[in-house]
């Protein structure tokens, strides 16, 4: 799959119409034209939401009443018409192939980004939860129903955190409702680690050898999965069957000293992915320069496990990351890119960052218009 | 926007968008367009929506929408199959179940599904009368058909517990109602296999 054209409306401060490159498409200009704009659109219309916090009706430009995001998605040689539209009020429908109120799976069958931001770079030394989002993203962007589950799962543990702070502060809800949810939590639970701990398995063979090949210092990465429900480190449990009976009692363990803040202390929404290099913790021993070289490659280890392994073929999105790169990795970065076939849309300020041969068209971007040679 | 218009039609459009699916501009549009009609029209909505209003009131046993005093039709209904009821969150729900034929016994309307968030436990779903409708009517079946969201799940989970205690078989709509969907909008083919698939639960 890959983007043919765009018909930007009103999406921030972009009206454009764009004819992409299967290859590298580089927008260039000052800071605040809107290029990042450009990739936000592709975001949301594969996603349906934005990298940038905000509520969705912010996407449609000042005194406006809606935002419209018109793509032409290019898969052996049939063009099909993607089009989402976002209202003032925070509405958005979709529509596939000309069929009305599409769903985001409908989406997914033709489109599916990668995105890459300069808060990514941040991903080794960062909090766990980015950590987190890095790891269910990859999950959720081949796999539609892990990002419901997720959302469900979000769901349940605000309404357990209720529970608690009824039974801690004043009264108690039955027993019958607290263990109602409880179960629910813990079915959840039992899947998201489930499919983490084996989205991991597949994945970390991959990392390793890009990080072998791609950083200076040629170290050896280990990924685990910490996690706060004990069994899956100390027992390798992996299977969702396995995991629900345990974690479930767990819950019920914890209630009394989860209650007085309400919040759950065991699960999927308190864990982390530990990294070590060469043995040690890459969070406080690896340099600057190679938490960054790290933290492409996990990003593009990811992009490899999905085409390989899943079969789904991502649009690359890199807004902003190129200048952060030294030359080298940004070669690197390219020829893997060309190498395995995968569009990109980047974003740069100075197009002497660019070091490309091979399929590319620039793009100048100039007060929300996008113009190309 | 409608600041010109007379006060009376204002407030006509306040209320038609309250409606789910009408935003300021379709009432706008249907207020004008009522107005248009003209005095016939208006008068003969205003005097359906007047006689919904006095007449519609949740039946006694099942909490579905009625006309009748005390039962509804269907909990009235001699020919209906005692000991069996299909448990659903919404009235549309049992349209949906009725125009599809798939069930002969009684419901049960929740109108709500759980949500301590939103204050909404078991008093609100009125689970006591559900409770003595199990006890006086020796019931030997409860299917759940709540939606498959998070709330639906969870009241099931909890209907289905409170239930055992009581000694009732309770089954569930099989798994051809996609997760997150709701029973109301299933096609007709989807609605029947997950109704006759139903599962021990
Ligand atoms: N809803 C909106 N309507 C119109 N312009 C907007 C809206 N939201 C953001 N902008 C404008 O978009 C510009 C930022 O675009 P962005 O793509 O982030 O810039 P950059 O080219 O630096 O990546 C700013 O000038 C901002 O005022
Ligand atoms: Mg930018
Ligand atoms: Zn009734």
């Amino acid at each position: 799959m890959k983007l043919f054209t765009a018909h930007l409306v009103d999406f921030r401060n972009l009206s454009a119409r764009l004819e992409f490159s299967p290859g590298v498409n580089i927008f260039v200009g000052r800071n605040g034209q809107g290029k990042s704009n450009v990739l936000e659109a592709m975001h949301v219309a594969a996603l349906g939401a934005s990298f940038r916090p905000g509520r969705l009706g912010d996407l449609v430009r000042f005194e406006r009443p809606a935002a419209r995001v018109e793509l032409g998605i290019e898969e052996a040689g049939i063009v099909t018409p993607v089009v989402v539209t976002v209202s003032l009020a925070g509405q958005r429908q979709m529509s596939v192939g000309g069929r009305e109120n599409a769903s985001l799976e409908d989406v997914a069958q033709h489109l599916r980004v990668v995105f890459f931001g300069p808060e990514d770079l941040h991903l080794v030394k960062g909090s766990p939860s980015g950590r987190r989002a890095f790891l269910d993203q990859a999950i959720a962007g081949h796999h539609p129903p892990y990002g419901d589950r997720l959302r469900g799962y979000g769901k349940l543990l605000r309404e357990r955190g209720q529970l608690l702070k009824e039974l801690a502060y004043g009264s108690p809800p039955p027993t019958e409702i607290l263990e109602s949810y409880e179960e629910q939590l813990a079915r959840h639970a039992a899947q998201i680690l489930s499919q983490r701990v084996k989205f991991l398995r597949e994945y970390s063979p991959l990392a390793r050898q890009l990080v072998l090949d791609h950083t200076d210092s040629r170290l050896e990465l280990e990924i685990t999965y910490q996690s706060s429900f004990l069994p899956i480190v100390e027992e390798g449990l992996v299977e969702a069957a396995d995991i629900y009976p345990r974690f479930r009692r767990q819950l019920a363990e914890t209630r009394a000293a989860d209650a007085p803040a309400g919040r759950t202390s065991i699960g999927p929404q308190v864990d982390d992915l530990e990294l070590k290099l060469g043995g040690r913790l890459a969070r406080f021993f690896a340099s600057q320069g190679e938490q960054r070289q790290l933290a492409v490659s996990l990003k593009i280890a990811q992009l490899a496990l999905w085409k390989e392994r899943f079969g789904v073929h991502p649009v690359l999105l890199l807004d902003d990351v190129l200048s952060e790169l030294d030359p080298v990795r940004a070669r690197l970065l390219f020829s893997r890119v060309s190498q395995w076939d995968v569009q990109t849309l980047l974003t740069t300020t100075s197009r002497e960052d660019v070091v490309l041969e091979g399929d590319c068209r620039f793009f100048d971007v100039e007060g929300g218009e996008v113009k190309w040679e | 926007m409608a600041e010109t218009l007379p006060r009376t039609i204002q407030r006509l459009i306040k209320v038609l968008s309250k409606l789910p699916g009408v935003g300021n501009r379709t009432a706008m549009r249907y207020a004008l367009h009522l107005v248009r009609a003209g005095g016939e029209t208006l008068l003969e909505v205003a005097s359906a929506v007047t006689d919904v209003a006095q007449s519609v009131r949740l039946c006694d046993r099942c909490f579905a929408l009625t006309e009748n005093p005390g039962a509804c039709d269907i909990c009235a209904d001699p020919r209906r199959a005692d000991g069996r009821i299909c448990i659903v969150e919404g009235f549309g729900d049992v349209i949906a179940l009725e125009s599809a034929g798939l069930f002969n016994g009684r419901y049960f309307v929740l109108h709500k599904l759980l949500s301590p968030l939103k204050g909404i436990g078991p008093e609100e779903l009125h689970i006591d009368r559900l409770m003595a409708r199990v006890k006086a009517e020796q019931i030997v079946e409860v299917v759940l058909a709540t939606p498959s969201t998070t709330d639906g799940e969870t009241t099931a989970t909890y209907l289905s517990r409170i239930l055992a205690k009581a000694g009732a078989r309770v089954t569930r709509l099989a798994s051809g109602v996609p997760v997150g969907g709701s029973i109301e909008y299933l096609d007709h083919m989807t609605l029947t296999r997950a109704f006759q698939d139903r599962k021990d639960f």
